[in-house]
């Protein structure tokens, strides 16, 4: 596809990105892994308080203690927001990261929906019966179309341009069923 | 606030009670009996509707004042109003359980034009005609039909479906199975639906238009801003756009299973060897805008009008 003008038509042929020569997702998700997790919460702050005693140059430049803290704080906070979005991004031909995306989402929508259940279980009773048969419908609906996304996803070839465009499409779903909960929720 | 809740002393207690009786607040109407009430408000009040079942008729217009009418039901408790200036809460009243049928308590109210309107009910079909301010209205099964120009307009329902000619910055419609039909002026249009359909008469100034369902069909139609960017999306449901006047878009097109028509003559691809998807990039004009459409094994369609 050409827009006519040669200089927009190089600027399109451009690299949009440079992938990593390896899938960098085992690395991350095996240092995560690593954690324990009644650390995670607290590391921040722990590695900011560890980098305030123990680093002889900050205390050599007298910087306050409180303001050392909070600095490294910010920058610990800062490298874990790092690792965890990358954590959540897809990487090139990684099978293992295709399978946790699609398992993350699967247990997303497992647990929004889940949510739903509870409230027309709770709430229904109110209701006139048709309304919640309604919404109990669209639950199946979303139901249906996980399904069928997530077989597709299986079937697709990993890291393929298609496996991305279903992880999406799943992902779009499950923010779909996030609405229906919150719509539940206003409405019941 | 609520005025009926505010703490008093005894000595100013006779005098509020007097002024509330002058004003009508807090003082139920009889169930089953005709309503004729106005309480003085702010022109940007906030006003709360709720009503269960039959309907709720909203009217703007230049009076600092809001005018209730109409009927209620007979198994209706009765009418509360409560609030102040700055906000009325109207509320039709029912016991916890009911008998038999429900035909439902009609409300016609006038409000300042200005004012933001909170709308609830479960079964009554909610109409608004030349309101100004937010509006915000949910229901279960009504019927909704919203006209003027609110300043933001959201509106949810289960079934009912949503019929919308507004003039509006933002407008946000959602419903499970209802169908949103939809129309006029707004800069950013915001539609979702699971099972119902969902029908845009987009318009020139129609900057951002995000349209999703899984299984209910979505047709826009209309001409495209140069800088639109339009985001339409469904599982199964099919996605057809029908475009006016000059178009300068470029459309980014793709399904899982789905069929994509040809768009202005330019024939869609395979995405790959292995699924049937197929996807169409293609530019018109000098490609102003953005038409991204997604379906999973809808079909898509785009023709100009």
């Amino acid at each position: 596809m050409t827009t006519g003008d040669p200089l927009r038509d190089a600027l399109a042929a451009l690299r949009r990105g440079v992938p990593p020569r390896r899938d960098l997702w085992p690395d991350i998700r095996a240092q995560l892994a690593a954690r324990q997790p009644r650390h995670r919460a607290a590391a921040p702050a722990q590695f900011a308080q560890t980098f305030a005693e123990k680093a002889p140059g900050t205390a050599r430049r007298k910087l306050p203690t409180r303001r050392a803290l909070w600095a490294t704080a910010s920058l610990a906070a800062a490298a874990a927001a790092v690792v965890l979005v990358l954590g959540t991004q897809r990487t090139p031909a990684g099978g293992d990261t295709d399978t946790l995306v699609r398992d993350s989402l699967a247990d997303s929508y497992a647990a929004v929906r889940a949510d739903i259940q509870v409230v027309l279980d709770n709430q229904c009773e109110g209701l006139a019966a048709s309304a919640c048969n309604e919404l109990q419908a669209g639950l199946q609906e979303l139901d249906r179309s996980i399904a069928e996304l997530r077989q597709a996803l299986v079937q697709a070839e990993d890291g393929s341009s298609a496996s991305q465009w279903l992880a999406t499409r799943l992902r779009r779903a499950v923010c779909q069923t996030r609405g229906l909960a919150g719509q539940a929720i206003r409405i019941l | 606030m609520n005025s009926c809740a505010r703490r008093v002393s005894p000595a100013s207690s006779a005098l509020i009670l007097a002024l509330a009786a002058v004003l009508g607040l807090c003082q139920p109407a009889p169930a089953g009996e005709t309503i004729d009430r106005t309480h003085k408000v702010n022109k940007d009040a906030i006003i709360t509707i709720d009503n269960l079942a039959g309907s709720v008729t909203v009217t703007g217009w230049n009076r600092n004042e809001v005018k209730i009418t109409g009927a209620l039901d007979e198994q209706a408790e009765g009418l509360q109003v409560e609030g102040d200036a700055d906000r009325l809460a109207i509320e039709v009243k029912y016991p916890k359980r009911m008998r038999g049928n429900v035909d439902g308590s009609r409300l016609e109210i006038q409000v300042p034009a200005g004012s933001r309107l909170e709308i609830r009910s479960v079964s009554a079909d909610v109409t608004l005609d030349n309101v100004e301010g937010a509006v915000e209205i949910n229901t279960v099964s009504g019927e909704v039909k919203v006209r003027g120009k609110p300043a933001s307009l959201r509106a949810e329902s289960i079934s009912g479906g949503l019929d919308v000619v507004a003039e509006s910055a933002k407008i946000v419609l959602r419903t499970i199975s209802g169908a949103i039909d939809a129309a006029g002026e707004a800069r950013e249009f915001s539609c979702n639906s699971i099972s119902g359909g969902i029908d845009v008469t987009a318009d020139k100034n129609l900057a951002t238009l995000s349209c999703e369902t899984i299984s209910g069909n979505v047709v826009v139609k209309g001409p495209i801003a140069r800088k639109a960017e339009w985001e339409l999306a469904t599982h199964s449901g099919d996605v057809k756009l029908e475009l006016a006047g000059k178009i300068d878009a470029r459309f980014r097109v793709s399904t899982f299973s789905g069929r994509i028509a040809d768009v202005f003559g330019q024939q869609p691809a395979r995405t790959s060897r292995y699924v049937p998807g197929q996807e169409l990039n293609h530019t018109e004009g000098d490609g102003g805008a953005l038409i991204k459409v997604d379906a999973f094994s809808g079909n898509v369609r785009i023709e100009r009008r």
